[in-house]
């Protein structure tokens, strides 16, 4: 391929970015439309996106993922001309379109070719739902082409039967057809980008019906110094050769085509359908190194946990270097350690920087398939689903993402397949016609909560009862936990409840062995079902506050603080065995951690006038912590805890510093509650 | 073929656990104290960035203490995603064990609970112990290991 002089990974990296961000505009904007037929917004906005997926693709010679992205834009061309209705079917169709690009786009960035996926049978269902011609094989480079001897006497290769037939409808249409000649200046190095861009902006306001050489596959540079291109439009003149004001593009001839020239051209198309075997094109494309590789997550691990070994030496020479430059002499040598020190230091932040990006991830990448999910689900049971997500940006550790797909689905799936009821019933209740799920995440106490609720039937507590022979003396409460209990939904004939938690069991199973979490569940009769998942932060970072008390550090999760406040003497009023404190008017539970950590002390009394609180705030309810020094914000990375230094289950994690300081990070939601149910007697 | 196991010295008595449970062996260094642990809890040390507690098993075997020598070592272990340090006297070597020569019924020897016991073993001149380390490691703190 001739235009080699453009860095190919360079542009190869750049389209899978895009392409990603492209693909899941072209799904949110596919749903929206799903929603609302005629939003033109969203209609112009997918033709927007197809139109550069197509052009994109074809610059880097995915001429199939180029085909694809061509015939939705035509669809969406003809829905934005209203002469095309978005249809159910139609919509299927555009979906698996979708589908199809995804997948490509993927295989691309791992460094397969698009040709290995079969787009043909997509296609030709958009093209019949849509009522336009499937378009021909994409073209591949063929000895015929290249060397120009299909060209008839008058320099016009011969028209293919779908290029034949744009014509006649671009004059059925009123259009004038155009012949458009350009030169690429010689002092252009590479010529296809140059001719490319010309017809990209006519691909843009134009229909264009036919490019000699072509454009969508690259052929040999110099064929491009010269390029005819043949099109219909509406626009004047001037608009269309205003499309060729792109650098080192010369005399550009815009020709009107006259009725015997367009007979000429009819008459001279192909009589035949050409046929092309398409052959898999080893090469080009997959020659080209992806940026991304998928790696093993234990090899990430382990360069995690080397460089978690790389911050303690580097905090050792740093101590060294320190003792050094208290003794006298060796000036030169204490300049470079010096040096050394500071370098390795900044290397290894930056590193930590790397490695942490590589281990968290938005749990979007998980969200977001569910609005899929839930269309597709909610269209085979012929349920009106209406799905809320929230919390998109909550970080998560790739691990944990891995682990929670399957579980979530499975969930989701119950919501909508049993939780949610059918709309006639629905009707008959008095509900909204269309359901609800939300989902949502959010970290919470050291903690990640993730809920699923729907506003459907709630589970059937007297069914689960009597499936699991519950006891009478225990509440409906917590005998609808039951569901989660091994082999609850391989019991005998409890296929016989719908699915109701049906599989539960084994969601609970992977929850809590694999994940290290928790999972409960609320449901009240007739009104839905919330299903609550609490998951550990196995390794996740949080923005924290530290402070020390009694010699030690600690941090408070800075979500959970409300404010930091000077406490002072005045301040702190007693009620009962307790202190409070005068928070803007309201009393807040005052606590001394080195009270709560050591137990209590006999002076209760402030030391100095001015006190450092912590005013911290959970669901429970609030409490003004008293500590000895802020010390720092930090982003922390949390480790478990053993039992052994948690006997009171006060931390939520530990972590450790370059410089080896340790932290606990305390569990304020825990403190909170030990407070609320009358822990802490006698401080 | 037999198991390998670390043979190490607490007091008096040898003790063992399978080598395929270790996960690293070091000196006594850069043990930090931390607050509000159980007495057998000497600190934590930092083990690629994990905090590590440290059981010094004398004291969890409720044997008076002496002074950290040279001798000393920490064994690491590691069950699911938490690691332990086992503090012990000395590390005496690495030993090929057959299965013959472990005793399974856990006779109370140095007055152990059998329950942390797996078997004993006669080895030359002394006897050994085969310890289940994590259950030591998990016992409640108020639980006594010895009798």
């Amino acid at each position: 391929m001739s235009f080699t002089g453009l860095d190919d990974k360079k542009l190869l990296r750049a389209f899978l970015e895009e392409s990603e961000e492209l693909v899941e505009k072209l799904n949110d904007n596919l749903l929206q439309l799903e929603k609302e037929a005629g939003n033109a917004d969203s209609i112009n906005e997918v033709f927007r996106l197809t139109h550069s997926l197509k052009s994109e693709s074809a610059l880097l010679g995915f001429t199939h993922l180029s085909e694809l992205a061509h015939r939705l834009e035509d669809v969406f061309d003809s829905i934005r001309a209203e002469t095309l209705t978005l249809s159910r079917p139609l919509m299927d169709a555009i979906f698996s379109a979708a589908d199809l690009i995804h997948e490509i786009i993927s295989r691309i960035s791992i460094g397969q070719i698009d040709a290995q996926i079969e787009t043909r049978t997509v296609i030709e269902e958009l093209a019949q739902l849509a009522g336009l011609e499937p378009g021909a094989e994409p073209e591949e480079p063929s000895e015929a082409s290249s060397t120009g001897n299909d060209v008839s006497d008058s320099g016009q290769v011969p028209l293919k039967p779908f290029q034949r037939s744009q014509i006649i409808e671009a004059r059925e249409r009123g259009e004038k057809i155009y012949m458009l000649h350009i030169r690429v200046s010689e002092e252009a190095e590479i010529k296809y980008p140059r001719a490319y861009l010309v017809f990209n902006n006519l691909e843009l306001i134009t229909n264009v019906i036919q490019t000699s050489p072509i454009m969508t596959i690259p052929q040999e540079d110099r064929l491009y110094e010269r390029l005819s291109i043949l099109l219909s439009s509406e626009l004047p003149a001037e608009r269309i050769t205003a499309a060729c004001a792109v650098d080192l593009i010369e005399e550009p001839q815009l020709e009107a085509l006259d009725q015997a020239r367009i007979d000429e051209l009819l008459s001279s198309s192909e009589t035949g359908e050409q046929v092309t075997l398409r052959t898999s094109r080893s090469g080009r494309s997959a020659r080209i190194e992806s940026t991304s590789v998928r790696v093993d997550t234990n090899k990430l691990n382990e360069i995690w946990q080397l460089v978690g070994e790389l911050t303690i030496y580097k905090a050792q020479l740093s101590q060294l270097h320190d003792r050094l430059s208290r003794q006298r002499g060796n000036e030169s040598i204490k300049g470079e350690v010096e040096r050394a020190s500071d370098s390795l230091e900044r290397i290894t932040a930056e590193m930590q920087q790397a490695i942490m990006g590589t281990r968290m991830v938005p749990i979007a990448v998980l969200f977001n398939k569910f609005p899929r999910l839930v269309r597709d689900l909610s269209r085979k049971l012929g349920k009106n689903v209406e799905l809320e997500i929230h919390g998109k940006d909550t970080e998560i550790d790739r691990t944990i993402v891995e682990v929670l797909s399957d579980p979530l689905t499975h969930i989701i799936r119950n919501s909508l397949d049993h939780g949610l009821e059918e709309p006639e019933e629905r009707r008959q209740r008095n509900k909204a016609e269309a359901g609800r799920i939300a989902i949502s995440a959010q970290q919470q106490g050291g903690k990640i909560v993730i809920e699923v609720s729907d506003d459907g039937r709630g589970l059937d507590v007297g069914k689960i009862r009597k499936k699991a022979g519950i006891a009478a003396d225990v509440s409906d409460e917590e005998a609808v936990q039951y569901i989660f209990s091994p082999g609850f939904s391989t019991k005998e004939g409890v296929t016989d409840l719908s699915g109701r938690g049906v599989g539960m069991d084994v969601v609970a199973t992977r929850i809590r062995e694999d994940l290290k979490g928790e999972v409960e569940v609320r449901s009240e009769s007739g009104s839905g079902t919330l299903i609550r998942i609490l998951l550990p932060l196995t390794l996740t970072i949080l923005h924290s506050l530290v402070i020390s008390c009694a010699g030690y550090y600690y941090a408070i999760p800075v979500q959970d603080i409300k404010e930091t406040v000077k406490v002072s003497a005045q301040n702190i009023g007693i009620e009962g065995a307790s202190e409070y404190y005068d928070y803007e008017g309201q009393k807040v539970a005052l606590l001394r951690l080195d009270s709560v950590l050591f137990g209590p002390t006999d002076e209760n009394t402030p030391a100095a006038q001015e006190n450092n609180g912590v005013v911290v705030e959970q669901r429970r309810g609030s409490v003004c912590l008293l500590v000895d020094e802020l010390v720092e914000e930090e982003d922390l990375v949390i480790k478990p805890i053993s039992d052994l230094l948690n006997h009171r289950r006060l931390f939520s994690g530990v972590t450790v510093l370059g410089d080896g300081r340790i932290i606990f990070i305390l569990d304020t939601a825990r403190i909170i509650e030990i407070i609320e149910t009358g822990g802490f007697d006698g401080i | 073929m037999g198991e390998k196991y670390v043979v190490f010295r607490v007091g008096e008595g040898h003790y063992s656990i399978p080598l395929g449970e270790v996960s690293q062996i070091m000196r006594y260094e850069n043990v930090r104290d931390v607050p509000t642990t159980p007495s057998f809890v000497d600190g934590v040390i930092n083990v690629g960035g994990d905090v590590v507690p440290i059981v010094n098993l004398r004291t969890r075997f409720s044997l008076e203490s002496t002074e950290v020598s040279r001798k000393n070592r920490i064994i690491i272990v590691q069950k699911q995603d938490i690691r332990y340090g086992v503090l012990v006297d000395s590390v005496r070597e690495i030993l090929d064990l057959d299965q013959d020569s472990v005793a399974a019924e856990a006779a109370s020897v140095f007055g152990m609970k059998p329950e942390f016991v797996r078997g004993i073993a006669k080895i030359q001149d002394y006897l050994l112990v085969l310890l289940d380390i994590f259950k030591v490691l998990s016992a409640s703190p108020d639980i006594p290991i010895k009798e």
